[in-house]
């Protein structure tokens, strides 16, 4: 036969030890539903609040990594047209450096 | 079912049997609410009662909304940040080779007489994605 063991506090243990048990259970049985869909609530109140903290965090995370983005793509950009700028006008003066010791020699 | 009760300290020992149906409520009741059977025994065994607010539904059903807001910004965030260092990355490349061409071109003008380039915006943003 299969069977359950449960320790309760000594002091609870004490109170109950001459009573009818089976008719303590049911009798409480109702009580006890409720006192588990509070401790349900209980635990879905908790959850809720670190679900919300945690919503907070991962969108100001996820907005400044939006910014960081935006602003990489800019910077991006801009250093490619600089270099570019940069190539032409070196490739210039490269030449013009040629040419004026092409004349000096 | 046999259900033996023990005190947590010291001696002693309850023993009595539940009959099926009792044991199938209790049960029952276990599986509503996610707990063990004897978690059920126990509350009932120890007189502590709470009083449910009775918003059960709406809590469940806000968890799930914030559940399913988390999840979606979990899949933006993961391939934003992939895009974004990948982006950072080129911008270092970048950056270097900036660094050499600036080099080139101050030599340049140097050996030209010419005045140097200053871009000190351009300076700091080198920098800025060399450091990073």
């Amino acid at each position: 036969m299969s069977s359950v063991i449960i320790m309760i506090d000594r002091e609870k243990f004490k109170n109950i030890k001459n009573k009818n048990i089976v008719s303590l259970i049911e009798e409480n049985l109702p009580k006890a539903e409720e006192t588990l869909e509070a401790e349900r609530e209980e635990f879905l109140r908790e959850k809720i609040a670190k679900l919300e903290g945690k919503l907070e965090k991962m969108s100001s995370e996820i907005e400044e990594l939006r910014e960081f983005y935006e602003k990489a793509l800019r910077d991006g950009e801009l250093m490619m047209a600089e270099k570019e700028k940069l190539r032409k006008e070196n490739e210039k003066l490269r030449a013009k450096l040629k040419e004026k010791g092409v004349h000096k020699s | 079912m046999k259900l033996l009760i023990k005190p947590d300290r010291g001696f002693g020992k309850i023993e009595v049997e539940l009959d099926e149906s009792l044991w199938k409520r209790i049960e029952e009741l276990a599986r509503r609410y996610g707990v063990s059977p004897e978690r059920v025994v126990e509350i009932a065994l120890n007189g502590e009662f709470k009083k449910p607010k009775g918003d059960l539904e709406k809590l469940e059903e806000k968890v799930e909304e914030l559940e399913r807001k988390v999840w979606k910004l979990e899949m933006e965030y993961a391939p934003l940040r992939y895009k974004a260092y990948g982006l950072s990355e080129d911008n270092k490349i970048l950056a270097i080779e900036l660094s050499g061409l600036i080099a080139e071109n101050n030599q340049l003008r140097r050996f030209l007489r010419l005045s140097p380039n200053r871009n000190p915006e351009l300076r700091k943003l080198i920098s800025y994605y060399l450091q990073g």
